[in-house]
């Protein structure tokens, strides 16, 4: 036996924190104990006690195995995972007009025809055995603007078709929350439209400059529309995006997340991701936003679930959902697009959707090379010890750099919380878990 | 190697339960990208001529 290539070990106080990347596993130990730990992970033997907890766990693994090889096989069973991903624009025009988003408001909704294809499209993958399932996602501009004419039927023909045939069948929306209201919570049970994701851009001030109607502000309408949305479905997810700014992550969160009560909170997270264009390079040694670290130690005092931070993850082999071989992205004029981060031009077109009910991808050659290796499977990713939290460059980030439009892929270059701090919170986090349960 | 035993404190916390999956699940159908970068390491190759509001 050896030991994992993935292992950590971080200062906390007095003790240091053991942590397996692969595994998640992660328990404190006292000095002296982390000194026979690491003479025992030098040269591992079964006269410990101990040893089997240690293999169980990741923290030593078999002369023969390559770990890297280990992650490659997970990420190829997540990539070709046969539940089909589809996201789908009803348009492109929205109520809002946000200063940092990426699309262009381009007029135009989703015709008949384009539905009509979508269903002869879904229809065929059924029949054709060729998906296990379908997770449905509506996206925009504001897919609301089209709910009665496109996301309820097309939602519904889906739902029906799906479980007609036993298959799974997901569905979720990514909106502003302004349009939601009794009528359409009604419908969202019929269509199991239970997965929300919703904005606030930092407090009522900063919201409303920034995401309002016309001038008109949206912030307490939002807030009274997830209340109400959650109060009415309780299994809805609601998933609330805070997009932020230096100057927004500076806010006084716990004023702002104390606005839902807290059985609204139970099932709701809060997601914190910086605004693409006040992204900056940080030494990633010294990296250390204490305003992101707050606001995420805020949100989750009120109970909210909330994700450590952006740039880790654990347990998941594939960056985004668009590396997914089933995967499509339809537009309301029936081109399809793979990643759902650029805008909607010329240039990021992948394919069509036909009138008999196929996606005609127009380069065949690049849908092949994206997907027939992980995307972090590189020199650099290779003998990267952050691996198996980072998972590597997405396929935009990856097919940029195969187009020579950036010299770097690598997403640990922004990531603004350094490892160690994400390790801690980890560990606080499974600790306090098992304090609740345990205590 | 050298002789050591586990304290008893060490020993519970072994036995905590990892939280696989409750960080960022990029299977997850609502986590999406914005504006080319959601953490999950996408960037902007656009130059783009907006700029960043004063909010107060």
């Amino acid at each position: 036996m050896k030991e994992s290539v993935y292992n950590y070990f971080v200062p906390y106080g007095e003790r240091i924190i053991c942590f397996n990347a692969v595994t998640a596993k992660v328990f404190s130990v006292s000095n002296l104990e982390y000194d026979g730990i690491k003479d025992f992970l030098n040269n591992p033997h079964r006269d410990f006690q101990h040893f089997d907890f240690f293999e169980k766990y990741g923290f030593i693994v078999g002369n023969d195995i390559n770990e890297f090889d280990q992650l490659l096989i997970k990420n190829r069973s997540a990539v070709f995972d046969s539940k089909f991903n589809l996201i789908i624009n009803p348009t492109l025009q929205c109520n809002f007009n946000c200063w940092y988003c990426y699309e262009k408001n381009i007029n135009g909704h989703m015709s008949v025809n384009t539905m009509n294809n979508i269903k002869l499209l879904l229809t065929k993958l059924v029949q054709e055995k060729k998906i296990s399932g379908l997770k449905l996602n509506w996206f925009g501009g504001e897919p609301l603007l089209n709910f009665y004419n496109v996301v309820y039927p097309l939602s519904l023909f889906a739902k029906e078709l799906m479980e007609k045939n036993n298959l799974s069948f997901t569905n979720s929306i990514t909106t502003n929350g302004y349009y939601i209201d009794e009528k359409m919570i009604d419908h969202f049970k019929s269509i199991k439209l239970f997965s929300f994701q919703i904005t606030l851009d930092g407090d009522k001030e900063s919201h409303d400059k920034i995401r309002n109607q016309r001038g008109a502000p949206s912030f307490d309408k939002i807030i009274s529309n997830i209340i109400n949305l959650r109060n009415s479905i309780p299994e809805v997810f609601v998933r609330l995006r805070i997009n932020y700014t230096d100057e927004i992550i500076s806010k006084n969160y716990e004023f702002i997340l104390e606005r839902f009560p807290p059985q609204v909170r139970r099932n709701m997270s809060v997601d914190f991701q910086r605004v693409w264009q006040t992204i900056k390079k940080i030494d990633s040694n010294k990296g250390e936003n204490d305003a992101l670290l707050k606001a995420i130690e805020t949100a989750n005092d009120l109970g909210y679930l909330v994700p450590l931070d952006g740039f880790y993850s654990i347990g998941k082999y594939n960056q985004c959902y668009v590396d997914r071989f089933y995967f499509a992205h339809i537009n309301f004029d029936g081109k399809v697009f793979k990643c759902t981060a650029r805008n909607y031009s010329e240039k990021y077109i992948c394919g069509e959707l036909t009138n008999d009910g196929m996606i005609k991808w127009y380069n065949q050659n690049t849908r092949a090379e994206m997907h027939v290796k992980a995307h972090f499977d590189n020199e650099k990713c290779r003998v990267c010890k952050t691996l198996p939290l980072c998972v590597g460059p997405c396929y935009q980030a990856y097919l940029d750099y195969k187009n020579q439009e950036t010299d770097n892929f690598c997403p640990q270059q922004f990531r603004e919380i350094s490892i160690e701090t994400f390790i801690i919170n980890y560990y606080l986090k499974v600790k306090s878990n098992y304090l609740k349960h345990n205590g | 190697m050298k002789t050591f035993e586990l304290s008893t404190e060490t020993l519970n916390e072994m036995e905590m339960d990892s939280i696989i999956g409750g960080v960022n699940n990029a299977d997850e159908p609502t986590f999406n990208c914005f504006g080319g970068y959601c953490g999950s390491s996408c960037q902007p190759t656009q130059p783009t001529e907006q700029t960043i509001p004063t909010l107060v």
